[in-house]
């Protein structure tokens, strides 16, 4: 369970999520961090020297001011006021450590000096050393018993001579503990604000897992529900609706998942329709098969050759041939049903039905085929039409009466004549009209004499380059081959014609029937 | 497969149907239909189509039956040696009557009278 929850899709959000914050989010307060403290340490500098400066000017500006102030104190020889004033400047400026005036003969006038200097003896004698008279104001940085002066000293110039030098040591402690001091304010600065950064990284890093894990479960929850209906879909259950809460991608995946298992459920009936029809068609075409006779018998001095070649698997020609009577009379008929396929095979099964129960009761050949008009009028309603040549042939005077249909002209060769005609009889095929008359005709039927009846399937049928086999063909195949005997020929006029073909698919039914009288008759 | 087209005009009194590619079962009610509207002669013009399969025929059959049972005069023109043999075979030479020509079959019908039908039906 918990191996599957690694490996899912809400565990992937949680994991990138965590990810991308511990990453991104430190990074940018380490980042903000690093830059206020450049920014801070930019400005303790800029003050640091702004005061450093502030402080060197004031001292610069004292000694300078104290070298007029007491111009006149000199040149009235008043050196008691010297003293005091240099005493109450250093009293008011606690930074000034020391105060020298120094006379040009090298004699120290004034000199005043402040703890930690005074009683340092190492240190006055430093300070001592430095006591020197200059000719123009030197500003320098010194460092006395530990503590940093700024040290400056200015000439006193009267009437163009320089009478002597004024020294003031300005303690820089008080600037370095104030610098100081700021530095310790900027370091705790920076301490409290690397913690609130490390204290809301660990909120937002709580925060983040928490909305992670919400988000992940609502995203793996909808394809946990899908997976779900997948597999019960993958199990045949194709009724089942899945349901998912998410009207996001994920909602319109299970959309498609239900519009599939339905479509899938449709395509499994119609397959399911399909076979059974499948079936059905295939019991109906053996059926059919049983409808159209086998063998090449002889049955009245005739001997039959046919064959039925069909388009789909019903097919809608059919032929037939039956002995009427005991006394050598016998049927024979060729039709074809408009179009094919179930509906033309009902028609033929009809008048299939209609010849086994009245072919034996009818005795004019009109009179059948009248009959078998109505039944495919009654049948058919003029929906489909049927062309049908029905002939009868008596052995013992050889006549062959028959009746058309509107159906192809059957073929007569005499071998008295030596000579191959249709046999025309033009006429409305069956199921046009109820009334319809049919006229019979007759001729004599002589030993070796053929009768070729098909249907025009044969005749019509195109060649891959879309040429149809014709009339004329099939009459030279027939006179090429007028010796040979009814399945001989019936086997040439086949071979022939699919020769022609060339392997193309029929797209029409195609029946022949060759009948030759054999030289005795039974 | 090959969509059927059926081309009609009209000229005194004279309907002329001009059928493209294969005649067949997509004739099936739009003959009927074009009928609807002819009163007494028609030409139908096969230059076009070269094939008429059995349920075609069918249509053709009834369609053109009804038409002349009402006294209606037909000419068929510009049908191929299959096609001619076929109408003979089927009867519908009964119903209407074959030209080579569109123009032989116009004089035929512009001289014809009420009731001097090609053929008779039964």
């Amino acid at each position: 369970m918990l191996k599957r929850y690694f490996h899912s899709f809400g565990f992937k959000i949680v994991l990138v999520t965590v990810t991308t914050i511990i990453i991104l989010f430190p990074a940018s307060a380490m980042l903000n961090l690093s830059r206020q403290n450049q920014v801070m340490i930019q400005n303790v500098n800029t003050l640091e020297g702004l005061m450093r400066e502030n402080l060197r000017t004031q001292a610069v500006s004292l000694t300078e001011n104290m070298v007029t102030t007491f111009r006149n104190a000199i040149l009235g020889m008043d050196f008691t006021f010297l003293k005091v004033s240099v005493d109450t400047i250093m009293k008011n400026d606690p930074t000034i450590v020391y105060g020298i005036i120094l006379h040009q003969s090298g004699v120290e006038l004034v000199t005043r000096i402040k703890l930690p200097i005074r009683d340092n003896l190492a240190a006055e004698e430093q300070l001592e050393r430095r006591i020197t008279l200059v000719d123009r104001t030197r500003i320098e940085n010194v460092e006395i018993a530990g503590e940093p002066i700024l040290e400056v000293a200015s000439p006193v110039i009267i009437a163009a001579q320089t009478w002597g030098t004024i020294m003031f040591g300005f303690s820089q402690s008080p600037l370095n503990r104030k610098l100081a001091d700021i530095r310790r304010q900027l370091n705790e600065e920076r301490r409290r604000a690397t913690i609130r950064a490390l204290f809301t990284t660990v909120i937002f890093l709580l925060i983040g897992f928490a909305s992670s894990v919400i988000a992940g479960r609502r995203v793996s929850r909808p394809i946990q529900e899908l997976t779900r209906g997948a597999k019960a879909i993958g199990r045949g259950n194709l009724d089942l609706e899945i349901t998912v809460s998410s009207r996001g991608e994920i909602g319109l995946l299970a959309g498609s998942f239900n519009q599939m298992a339905r479509d899938l459920k449709a395509l499994m009936a119609e397959a399911a329709e399909k076979k059974r029809m499948e079936i059905e068609l295939a019991t109906a075409k053996t059926i059919q098969r049983f409808i159209i006779p086998r063998g090449t018998p002889h049955m009245a001095g005739l001997e039959f050759a046919g064959m039925l070649e069909t388009s789909s698997e019903i097919g809608g020609d059919f032929y037939d041939y039956f002995a009427l009577d005991g006394n050598g009379r016998v049927g024979m008929i060729v039709g074809d049903v408009s179009g094919h396929g179930v509906a033309a095979g009902l028609i033929v099964a009809a008048i299939k039905s209609a010849l086994l129960v009245e072919a034996g009761k009818v005795e004019a050949v009109p009179s059948l085929m009248d009959m078998l008009n109505r039944v495919v009028y009654h049948v058919a309603r003029q929906e489909l039409l049927t062309t049908c040549f029905l002939g009868v042939y008596d052995a013992v005077t050889r006549e062959f009466t028959y009746v058309n249909a509107g159906h192809t002209f059957p073929y007569f060769f005499s071998r008295r004549l030596n000579r191959l005609t249709e046999l025309e009889e033009s006429n409305f095929p069956l199921g046009l009209s109820l009334s319809t008359t049919y006229v019979q005709k007759m001729i004599l039927l002589e030993p070796a004499d053929i009768l070729v009846l098909y249907t025009d399937g044969l005749i019509e049928t195109t060649n891959r380059a879309g040429e149809a086999y014709d009339y004329d063909r099939f009459e030279r195949s027939i006179l090429d081959n007028v010796d040979a005997s009814a399945v001989d020929l019936r086997n040439a006029l086949l071979q022939n014609a699919f020769s022609f073909y060339s392997g193309k698919a029929i797209d029409d039914d195609i029946s022949l029937l060759v009948v030759r009288p054999v030289a005795q008759p039974e | 497969m090959e969509t059927l087209k059926l081309e009609t005009m009209t000229s005194q009194e004279i309907s002329i149907i001009r059928f493209s590619g294969i005649i067949d079962n997509q004739i099936k009610g739009r003959l009927e239909d074009l009928f609807a509207t002819i009163t007494k002669k028609v030409v139908l013009d096969f230059m076009r189509s070269e094939r008429i399969n059995s349920m075609g025929i069918t249509v053709l059959l009834k369609t053109l039956k009804h038409f002349q049972g009402n006294g209606g005069v037909i000419c068929y023109v510009s049908l191929n040696r299959l096609n001619s043999k076929l109408f003979r075979m089927v009867g519908l030479t009964k119903l209407g009557k074959i030209f080579a020509t569109l123009d032989d079959a116009m004089l035929y019908l512009a001289s014809n009278q009420s009731g001097d039908r090609p053929g008779q039906v039964d």
